[in-house]
């Protein structure tokens, strides 16, 4: 009897435990929300949302000062671009051969190796573009090195593990049949991969996809590093010059400002924390729509 | 067809690691210094809110209608360290950094300037144009624990001092700074603020623990602003402030002068340039000089 009391008191005190554990992560989010918005938003609206949004000039400690982040909302855009351009072809390949081509002795090497890859610390990679990346781009390209092209490269070898790893799943997942119905019908094994099961595990890729472009859109301590870091508004053309991110602008200056210089960077959080969430709609949708 | 893979991604990697191995190698054939440095210059600047960078910008005057105007097209690193890192790694660049950490630093090359090479002697007689103090400061209102009193009289003690002028600073105290002995005291100081400071500070507080082996002092080179705030917020006994402090800063921390410091104009070791005048200096940060053939 005693057993039994004890039992029924158990199951309710663990529910709780849970329920307080997975509302821990909710909280910690509407916190954060709660704290950028208060603290940004009046910053935003002080400023002025077009001069702030649309301005091209980022003088913070200029008397009157000038809060435009164009350059660095553009600047993020342009190296998350750069690294899909490099990252998600490489990636993409890479996922079809581990899932489709790899002999089991390379596998058993290159899982490891890419598994390594993620858990490299930013920081690392940020000290292996400054060292080896900046002078092969001066080198090969031009320019001073410190540019769009590098962090591009950078972010791109940056995003490969999430695409590979997510996308090399979702290929696995795709049922035998599929790929076994293509070969009865006369495909070869390249063509059954690449026009049967890759396009069905379209879903998954575009998965490894998106988190790869948060991931990019995130990073920040690499990118300072190889970036060049300048606040400057630049054309697409101008690749071989820097530019500096929406999270770079924030870490480079938060620990030296103060008054509505720290607003201003905080309502840089903003712009960014809103970046970040359409990409995640983008992705539940996307999950929505396929059913996955 | 697993083997046409297998050799296509080898001959892949294999002609990555060439062209990698043929970008590093350019970097010599860049530095021939017997034609003379030539090419467009790469400007490295500090963050804005820097102290080395307002410190700098101020003595160079590198100021259009009293606003910094360091040109826009200045690379920005972020932190000494990534700045000597930088500056070491391209044949074109040129940089600033606090004259203690470039000085102790073969991987970049110190400038001249006006023809004075920012040497202690030259720092003590004035004739070396960019220098500056470095500062502690500690919370009027509530003063100085015993612990971190002590660690101060020892950086304005003989010893103190003495690891002042080994790093390649001027000491504040020349001559006369009284000697101090061990005092016995144990637990933990806090030190945050700017990263130029941060380094003599390190070695500061090495000496201090080589006769106080009880005393932790952790040091954070977070940035000058930052130091400032730790102290106001309590999270801090002591700021490091490589500028003169401005005046809503000293209506809560009381400063003490621990060195003189000179800002080094720094290059590439390969650079054939050997000095520059303040002029040229200025010229070059505000954007208006632009190319190393300008400056011979």
């Amino acid at each position: 009897m005693g057993q039994r009391s004890l039992s029924h008191y158990m199951e309710p005190a663990a529910k709780i435990l849970f329920i307080l554990s997975a509302s821990a992560a909710i909280i910690a989010v509407g916190l954060i929300c709660v704290f950028l918005f208060m603290q940004g938003l009046p910053a935003i609206w002080n400023i002025g949302v077009f001069n702030f949004l649309l301005g091209t000039d980022w003088r913070p400690t200029w008397n009157p000062p000038l809060f435009g982040i164009l350059p660095m909302i553009v600047g993020s855009l342009y190296v998350t671009a750069g690294a899909i351009l490099f990252g998600v072809p490489i990636g993409i390949f890479a996922a079809a051969f581990m899932a489709k081509f790899c002999p089991a002795p390379l596998y058993k090497i290159l899982k490891p190796a890419i598994n390594l890859l993620a858990g490299i610390p930013s920081v690392v990679y940020g000290y292996f573009g400054m060292t080896v990346l900046v002078p092969f781009v001066r080198e090969i390209f031009g320019g001073t090195g410190n540019s769009i092209l590098t962090a591009s490269l950078l972010l791109g070898m940056m995003i490969l593990p999430t695409i590979i790893t997510i996308s090399e799943s979702a290929i696995r997942a795709i049922p035998s049949e599929i790929y076994e119905g293509a070969i009865a019908l006369g495909a070869s094994h390249e063509n059954a991969t690449f026009r049967v099961v890759l396009p069905a595990a379209k879903s998954g890729v575009m998965a490894s996809i998106i988190l790869g472009i948060g991931r990019a859109v995130g990073e920040t301590m690499a990118v300072r590093m190889v970036a060049g870091n300048q606040a400057v508004l630049r054309m697409p053309h101008e690749f071989l010059s820097g530019t500096r991110t929406l999270t770079a602008n924030i870490v480079l200056e938060l620990g030296y400002a103060y008054g509505d210089h720290r607003a201003s960077l905080i309502a840089t959080g903003v712009v960014l924390f809103v970046f970040v969430m359409l990409i995640n709609t983008l992705f539940s949708l996307l999950k929505k729509k396929d059913g996955v | 067809m697993f083997k046409k893979a297998i050799k296509f991604a080898l001959g892949l990697s294999v002609a990555a690691v060439g062209m990698l191995m043929v970008g590093c190698g350019g970097d010599v054939d860049a530095s021939d210094s017997s034609a003379g440095t030539t090419g467009a210059i790469t400007v490295f600047t500090r963050e804005e809110g820097s102290g080395t960078r307002g410190a700098f910008v101020e003595i160079v005057d590198i100021t259009v209608g009293g606003n910094d105007n360091i040109t826009m097209e200045a690379v920005v690193t972020p932190g000494t360290s990534v700045m000597m890192t930088n500056v070491a790694g391209n044949p074109l660049g040129i940089g600033y950094a606090s004259t203690g950490v470039a000085l102790n630093d073969d991987r970049v090359r110190v400038l001249s300037v006006d023809g004075v090479m920012p040497t202690v002697e030259n720092m003590l007689n004035g004739t070396y144009a960019i220098q500056r103090p470095f500062i502690i400061g500690y919370n009027t209102a509530e003063g100085l624990n015993p612990l971190a009193q002590d660690f101060v009289d020892f950086i304005f003690s003989a010893q103190g001092q003495e690891v002042v002028a080994d790093r390649g600073y001027v000491p504040f105290v020349p001559t006369g700074a009284p000697l101090y002995s061990a005092s016995g005291l144990t637990g933990t100081i806090v030190v945050n603020g700017s990263s130029s400071v941060d380094s003599l500070m390190q070695h500061l507080a090495a000496a201090y623990r080589a006769i106080n082996s009880n005393v932790t002092i952790d040091i954070h080179g977070a940035g000058t602003g930052h130091g400032i705030s730790a102290v106001r917020e309590g999270l801090a006994d002591i700021a490091m402030s490589s500028r003169d402090l401005r005046e809503s800063e000293l209506e809560i921390l009381t400063p003490l002068t621990i060195a003189i410091d000179g800002i080094a104009v720094i290059v590439h070791p390969s650079n054939s340039v050997e000095g520059l005048t303040l002029e040229q200096v200025r010229d070059i940060f505000l954007g208006d000089v632009m190319r190393w053939d300008s400056v011979h």
